[in-house]
């Protein structure tokens, strides 16, 4: 009986010992990233999963989490060979080289900045960081820092035109004593590139984020305080640096994009809404897009749509739209899907 | 210097374990009798849920200031702690935080408002043992008894004595204290103040791998616990207690999002009273009631989101418990639960919340004679409790366990339970005010949770079992949780963040523990070794692994101890653990290792002294348990104890 018990205590304790040292190995095994090979893609930034996906519009093949990404990723922007994602939460620009997806470099932007969104002006990339209040330029070879510049209250979106930079300042303020967001009325600062001085402020409506450039018009996007206010758009001449009209959208927008016939999209809760900016009309929301978040137009008019899911869920969508403006593919890409941007 | 310091300390321990021997100084048994796990005194082998203690031994033999230290030391749960000047919480099989219940001497003290407990702000001065029940249990405790059950069980006055302490350590970090105890024929009372600060301004890497400073971790408490015991009469007892606790932290936030000028003060008072009355021989009532007061106070001037939220919280427990043929094979505990919460939050207003609940539970034990099998008892362990809170549904919560042992000296048990527990939503889930990202839900339901699990004990003490071990335990526990109707936030039409009782998940695993003591001369486990692992597979619907949830964790204890010396190394491995819900980003594994040296012994008359030496994180690793929350390096701190005993 001893002996069978003995017997039984060494089993137990072998199979207990077995699944120790079988566990403890089980992070060993390192997951292999396959680095898709493609000439014309949708590179887009996964919010919650923090990573970026691929989608080779070639093919249509959608490649996810190809490469880890920075805390809280807010924008991705393409240049030539390179990507840059702005991570808010880790204060940097981090810069891939496409071809492989190897990081080449980090644009450190400092302490406290939350870095937003990002636009290229020659060799230089200006960032919007909106903690401090600053945009920052930042050299494209040395990837430093070479400018500090001070803006309005809280930048959000920043586009190049020109030799001129423009930071939307959302005025979006923490108030103590309601301990909510209030939103005051939004600017956009404008930069002079050879100098990086600031040479001038445009008044524009509530809680200015989004900021594209399409020709010589400076196209504003401005939220609304997420109730009773409705988001706008603001047309500004980039000449003379004025507004020249303002488009009511009637909804909460948030991401906005200029096709290649030059009209405005912009994503919202109940679809894709179409902008013609000339004439200030307003197309019925896209009800097949709806709940996009970030989005962008390839060559071809083809526009790539995120929908993220916020609940983790699984359920994000890469959504395309053709220059017919239907529904051409839905993908799925990575958790969060919040940004895109497109290599030629 | 670290060689050197080290061959001091070992030459020292070495000479005061020879000069040892020659004394006779009692020797503290392990306590393995725990009262959480069926609300009377059993032994752990005599029950049907896996549970575990740490003994008074093992808090006095510990350098650690407060309850996250202990415990993330002792590898029984997975901690997330956010390091000095930040929270530590407790989660057990895969559960979050705020599915563990925290009890102080039995009655509840997880905040209503967040759900959780900060085992940092715990200190351990007034603390005699923590008993831990792993899991569901909301049939015998309620609300949020789902991962499991921390039960913190306060000194009691057992002798005459005073002792004083007082410790130091890296990082400026110094604790003192007193304790002060006495006993009569009737009266019995108890007092301890204790005080600690710490800079805890460590040398860390960022991710871009600069040496930085940890600023603003530094924190400062003071503590003050009070017990008086009163025997009535043979069949009365009353017994009545106090503390109060006040910090000051510093919170140095996120790496690459500091928080250089936050703070937080957190106030807790209470008092307690437990009266017992045994009128007859079959027919026990207590009586307990609590008040309880916290205040916390968090402050954050700079942008972009300067706060300054104050939270307070009123609570008054009441519980009358009957115990009806307590010494028979049949006992049972029948109970009723009142509660009364009253919130002032500065972030979500007055809030009240009122709770009433009825409970009963029974043993029912059949114990066999001489037989073939060696059976030698079955005792089925069943459990109901039924809870209305004014805010939410809750309802019934049943349970039952089940115990077969085989055996007397060397003893066999099988085990296993199952049951259904649930969550109570937060006042953040139910009450968040509306503003320009988020809103509370009212309609918020309880998560629930089916438990189950079954397992094994073995416990060999007969000598004739491997002559050189005096003890022998072994056990293995498989579970499984299904948890439901969790309460994710998720933005709604208006693109407002709310909290929906959505998203569903699984936990399954198998836990594993082996303790054997070798005994010497005449001390029974002059060396200890303890030993234990815990494989956890815990999936959300797209069976992903929940964030911060290692797969595999182990931990292990060896203590040689000669009487009144002693030396313990121990140490916890952790695995890969997710920080994003898609499992794209993850914390690298770790293995950390702690060191202890301590003795005590009678230096003059009823005077004893005593002396520990530790060195936490033994190797320097670099870990962290929550992102971007690093956690010191190697670490010492030196402890010394003077006590005086009365007659």
């Amino acid at each position: 009986m001893q002996r069978v018990s003995n017997k039984l205590l060494a089993i137990l304790l072998s199979l207990m010992l077995s699944v120790m040292l079988l566990g403890c190995g089980e992070d060993d095994e390192e997951d292999e990233e396959i680095i898709p090979e493609v000439s014309k893609a949708a590179y887009i930034i996964n919010g919650l999963a923090e990573t970026m996906s691929v989608f080779d519009i070639e093919t249509n093949e959608m490649q996810n989490d190809v490469v880890t990404v920075g805390k809280w990723p807010n924008d991705i922007k393409i240049k030539e060979n390179k990507a840059y994602v702005v991570n808010t939460g880790d204060n940097n620009v981090q810069v891939f080289e496409l071809d492989g997806l190897t990081q080449v470099g980090i644009i450190d932007t400092g302490e406290f900045s939350s870095p937003e969104k990002i636009a290229f002006a020659g060799n230089k990339a200006y960032i919007s960081c909106n903690t401090n209040n600053t945009t920052v330029a930042a050299n494209l070879s040395s990837y430093q820092v070479t400018k500090t510049i001070d803006v309005g209250v809280t930048p959000w979106g920043v586009a190049a035109a020109g030799d001129k930079v423009y930071v939307c300042n959302s005025n979006a303020v923490f108030d103590l004593d309601t301990s909510a967001m209030s939103y005051g009325d939004g600017s956009v600062t404008v930069i002079d590139t050879s100098s990086d001085s600031v040479v001038k402020d445009i008044p524009v409506g509530i809680n200015a984020t989004e900021i594209v450039v399409s020709g010589s018009v400076v196209v504003v996007q401005c939220t609304g305080n997420y109730a009773d206010i409705l988001g706008q758009i603001y047309v500004i001449d980039s000449t003379s640096d004025s507004v020249t009209h303002t488009i009511d959208l009637n909804t909460t927008p948030y991401g906005l994009a200029i096709s290649p016939d030059g009209n405005a999209y912009v994503t919202a809760f109940e679809g894709l809404i179409e902008v013609d900016l000339l004439s200030g009309s307003i197309g019925a929301p896209m009800a097949d897009f709806e709940g996009g978040s970030g989005l962008a137009f390839d060559d071809d008019g083809n526009g790539y749509i995120c929908v993220p899911d916020w609940m983790g869920s699984g359920n994000d969508q890469l959504l395309i739209m053709d220059a017919s403006g239907n529904l051409a593919g839905t993908y799925a890409p990575g958790g969060g899907a919040g940004y895109v941007d497109i290599r030629e | 210097m670290f060689k050197r310091l080290f061959i001091i300390l070992f030459v020292c321990f070495y000479s005061f374990s020879i000069h040892a021997q020659e004394n006779e100084i009692e020797i503290i048994e392990l306590d393995d009798i725990i009262i959480s796990a069926t609300r009377n005194p059993a032994s752990l082998e005599n029950i049907s849920s896996s549970s575990h203690i740490i003994s008074p031994v093992q808090i006095q033999s510990s350098a650690s200031t407060n309850l996250g230290q202990i415990l993330e030391t002792s590898n029984i749960l997975n901690i997330s702690d956010y390091g000095p000047g930040g929270f530590a919480m407790a989660s057990i099989r895969g559960s979050s935080s705020e599915q563990v219940l925290v009890l102080l001497d039995g009655q509840r003290i997880n905040d209503s408002r967040s759900g959780v407990v900060d085992l940092n702000n715990i200190p351990l001065n007034s603390i005699s043992r923590i008993e831990i029940v792993k899991g569901g249990n909301s049939a015998m405790y309620g609300a949020d008894a789902v991962g499991g059950v921390i039960n913190i069980i306060t000194k009691n006055p057992v002798s005459s004595k005073v002792k004083a302490w007082s410790s130091m350590g890296s990082y400026s970090a110094y604790n003192w204290g007193i304790e002060t105890s006495r006993t009569s024929d009737n009266v019995s009372g108890l007092v301890t103040l204790s005080q600690s600060k710490a800079e805890a301004d460590f040398p860390f890497r960022d991710k871009f791998d600069r040496e930085m400073i940890r600023e603003n971790a530094q924190s400062k408490i003071r503590n003050i616990f009070g017990k008086i015991n009163w025997n009535i009469s043979s069949k009365a007892d009353l017994r009545a207690s106090g503390g109060h606790s006040y910090s000051v932290k510093g919170d140095p936030g996120p790496v690459g999002l500091y928080t250089p000028d936050a703070s937080k003060k957190d106030k807790v008072n209470e008092i307690k009273t437990h009266f017992n009355y045994q009128p007859l021989s079959f027919f026990h009532f207590n009586v307990n009631i609590q008040g309880r007061k916290t205040s916390l106070r968090y402050i954050n001037p700079k942008m972009p989101y300067p706060t300054d939220d104050t939270h307070k919280n009123r609570v008054m427990d009441s519980e009358f418990q009957f115990r009806f043929l307590p010494e028979t094979k049949i006992p049972i505990i029948a109970g009723v639960y009142l509660r009364d919460e009253v919130m002032d939050s500065t972030a979500l207003g007055i809030k009240k919340r009122e709770t009433y609940s009825f409970y009963a539970q029974q043993e029912i034990k059949r114990e066999f004679g001489q037989n073939p099998f060696r059976l030698k008892g079955i005792s089925i362990f069943p459990a109901i409790r039924w809870d209305h809170y004014s805010d939410f549904n809750a309802g019934l919560s049943p349970k039952i366990g089940f115990l077969t042992s085989f055996g007397d000296e060397n003893s066999l048990a099988f085990r296993g339970n199952i049951g259904i527990s649930y969550r109570a939503p937060n006042m953040n889930d139910l009450y968040w005010p509306s503003d320009a990202f988020a809103v509370g839900n009212p309609d918020l339901n309880p998560e629930t949770s089916l438990n189950a699990d079954a397992g094994f004990y073995i416990n060999v003490s007969q000598q004739s079992f491997l002559s050189y071990i005096s003890d022998f335990r072994l056990g293995s526990t498989l579970f499984r949780n299904e948890f439901k109707d969790r309460i994710q936030w998720t933005p709604g039409p208006d693109g407002k963040w709310s909290p929906q009782n959505l998203s569903e998940a699984t936990s399954t695993g198998l836990e594993s523990e082996l303790q054997i003591e070798i005994p010497f001369k005449q001390i029974p486990d002059f060396i200890f070794l303890g030993l234990n692992h815990n494989l956890l597979f815990a999936k959300d619907m797209l069976d992903r692994q929940l964030i911060y949830r290692p797969t595999n964790s182990l931990g292990y204890r060896l203590r040689i101890q000669n009487r009144d010396i002693w030396w313990q190394v121990g140490g916890s491995y952790q695995s890969r653990r997710y920080t994003t819900l898609q499992n794209t980003k993850w914390l690298e594994p770790y293995i950390k290792h702690d060191m202890q040296i301590g003795l005590e012994r009678r230096v003059w008359k009823n005077l004893k002294a005593g002396f520990v030496f530790e060195i936490k994180n033994l190797f320097d690793t670099e870990y962290q348990m929550v992102a971007d929350y690093p956690l010191p390096g190697r670490e010492w701190r030196v402890k010394t104890s003077f006590g005086l005993e009365g007659d």
